[in-house]
């Protein structure tokens, strides 16, 4: 089964990222808590693995394979994942602050760009 | 303050109760002001522009008292709340009202699991919960019990039951799996159903009638009251699951296949609501329209092929599953597989046939209770975000699923669309659902789809099908043709309503069932 380990693998990877930056608890608890709304919200449609995650197969056709997942893309900034999550935009919909609070979008937002741990990259 | 005012307000009167519905829920729980946060509870896929269904306002309680406060206020300034639980019931309408103007009544806050229990296998669950929550929940506590979720895992089990909606697990026709309820009428009584009306009952959860008239079914689909806490059952994890796909290479198959599952059926097998998807639906998580075809309107059949054979996938996909002990299951699909094998040129594939192929493993998922999103690639078919769904009943004959299913593709057609749609086959019911793919940024295929939409309610209401479910956009037309001696069902609705909610607040127009004071003559 390939879900479970997508969902749950994100405990790991939270603990590896806060090994990886050394930062605070408070910084550490707020990207667990992104990779928590990471899973609820995104994981589903952008997790790598183009054929079976709609919004990456999507940027796989409108951009390319190797920008086709969206974790660890620097080139998204702040200002137009903020503006995407919220909005929508054609196939994706946007995010009420009921599910994304600010504060949870804006941690989301580092998450999306941080570096993937390698173990996450083939993932599938 | 607010742009929008709801219809029959001055502005001065609407900032006032949105300045009270503030003091209860506090500042950061009301969105008037912020266009981005009232933006993103549009219906996003709809076939009218956003501004159709844009909200004035949302509010999004956390809790019951919470809720009544905003319902004195609603009622004091009649205010016309529209009730959402996840809001992620998007092919219907999301989270969007049914009118412009209307405040949303957010209850994804509202998100405890309070109880699973895993002896008698149930839950009770808050409006806000969704599949994938329930589901991490369920694993981290290492439950052996499976959820039954909708395609979109982000959907919930409290709203997809309340719209009538199922899955794909035996567990999956969700009313019937639905157990005690509770709801906040307009004038703020709570009351619970079931068991749930006596006190210090342990039944709440496992016997589903109270004594007296069966309510429940009152607040599903409707507009009658706030239904804040849901019970319903689990499946225990069975001992085998034995996935299967069938492939059918003929379009008129489908004939001879729903002849040959109504009796297996009738008798419960196979366990699940089996799902008879067509080749675009099948082949959308994995290719796209512009690959086989760019010309306009319909795909011819030499493309149809060409997918087919890329893909081997048949113009009919059968996916269903025995769920037991694995010499029981083994035994069961013998006599159903002995009938399927007669129609030729058919494929047989189980678990491990078809790896790789992200189509088998969301479905498997599906039947497996996994939640997912795989199913969106459907809007990957041809790209720009529009889908509805216009989903009918009919009678699991042969004949009759081939009847309702030329009617839908011969009009989808005309209107320049292809027919991208599935069956699911239930105890006695088939629901065909069509998605109605379009791109949402041309308009003339937005209005084409609009227009198809309304020519096959009246299609179909002609041949005797009902919609068991619809869009925003569609609820008058559908519940008009519900109209046996004079609307007789309607009229009974419309007294419901007018005796719960006098001042109708809650969601008018849901289901075309409107409050008096904006009720037209029919």
């Amino acid at each position: 089964m390939v879900r479970p380990r997508l969902i749950f693998r994100a405990w790991l990877t939270g603990a590896m990222l806060l090994i990886a930056s050394g930062s605070g608890a408070g910084e550490a608890r707020k990207l667990e808590g992104a990779e928590r709304t990471w899973a609820f919200y995104c994981e589903g449609c952008h997790a790598a693995g183009i054929e079976e995650h709609p919004g990456t197969l999507r940027l796989s056709y409108t951009r390319s394979p190797e920008l086709a997942a969206i974790r660890g893309r620097q080139d998204l900034t702040p200002e137009y994942l903020r503006q995407i999550v919220r909005m929508g935009y054609l196939e994706m919909v946007g995010f009420r602050k009921t599910e994304i609070s600010d504060d949870e979008l804006e941690a989301l937002i580092k998450f999306i760009r941080l570096p993937v741990p390698t173990q996450a990259q083939g993932e599938k | 303050m607010a742009n929008l005012v709801p219809e029959g307000l001055t502005a001065d009167v609407f900032n006032q109760a949105v300045a009270e519905m503030r003091a209860v829920v506090g500042k950061q729980w009301v969105f008037a002001e912020d266009q981005a946060a009232l933006r993103s509870y549009r219906a996003a896929y709809g076939a009218t522009p956003d501004e159709a269904h844009l909200p004035s306002a949302a509010v999004a309680p956390d809790g019951v008292e919470e809720i009544q406060a905003i319902l004195k206020i609603a009622n004091d300034y009649r205010v016309p709340l529209w009730t959402i639980s996840t809001g992620r019931n998007f092919a219907y309408g999301g989270p969007a009202p049914r009118k412009a103007g209307y405040v949303v009544l957010d209850l994804k806050r509202m998100n405890r699991i309070i109880e699973v229990n895993e002896e008698l296998a149930y839950a009770l669950v808050e409006p806000g919960v969704s599949y994938f929550q329930l589901y991490e929940h369920l694993q981290k506590t290492g439950s052996k019990l499976w959820i039954d979720p909708a395609a979109p895992g982000w959907g919930g089990p409290l709203g997809n039951t309340l719209d009538h909606g199922g899955g794909y697990t035996p567990y999956g026709a969700h009313m019937l799996m639905q157990c005690g309820m509770e709801v906040i009428l307009a004038d703020g009584t709570v009351v619970r159903t079931g068991q749930g009306a006596l006190p210090n009952s342990d039944n709440w959860q496992t016997v589903p009638y109270n004594f007296g008239p069966y309510v429940d079914g009152l607040f599903t689909q409707s507009n009658y009251g706030i239904v804040t806490k849901m019970g319903f059952w689990l499946m225990p994890e069975p001992p085998g699951f034995m996935p299967f796909m069938v492939t059918f290479p003929k379009q008129d198959q489908l004939h001879d296949l729903v002849e040959i599952l109504r009796p297996f059926k009738l008798n419960l097998i196979p366990h699940n609501g089996a799902i008879m998807a067509d080749l675009i639906w099948e082949a959308s998580t994995k290719a796209t329209r512009r690959q086989y075809y760019s010309g306009k309107g319909p795909i011819p059949p030499s493309a149809r092929r060409k997918i087919a054979e890329d893909h081997q996938i048949g113009e009919w996909n059968l996916y269903a599953a025995f769920y037991g002990p694995e010499p029981l299951n083994k035994l069961q699909w013998e006599p159903l597989e002995a009938a399927l094998r007669t129609l030729p040129g058919i494929e047989i594939y189980y678990e491990g046939d078809r790896k790789g192929d992200p189509t088998w493993d969301y479905r498997r998922d599906l039947m497996r209770g996994i939640p997912n999103m795989t199913e969106f690639s459907l809007m990957n078919w041809i790209g720009g975000g529009g889908h509805i769904n216009f989903s009918p009943i009919c009678t699991p004959y042969g004949a009759e699923a081939m009847k309702s299913w030329a009617m839908i593709r011969d009009r989808a057609n005309e209107f320049g669309f292809d027919y991208i749609g599935e069956f699911a086959i239930g105890w006695r019911e088939l629901i065909q659902v069509l998605m109605l793919m379009f791109d949402r940024t041309d308009a003339s295929q937005r209005d084409a789809a609009y227009n198809l939409f309304n020519t096959l309610i009246e299609d179909f209401a002609k041949e005797g099908y009902g919609e068991y479910r619809t869009h925003l956009d569609f609820m008058d037309q559908v519940a008009q043709t519900y109209d046996w001696n004079d609307h007789a069902l309607l009229s009974l609705q419309e007294r419901l309503k007018d005796g719960l909610d006098p001042n109708g607040i809650l969601s008018p127009g849901k289901q075309g069932i409107w409050p008096e004071q904006l009720r037209e003559p029919r």
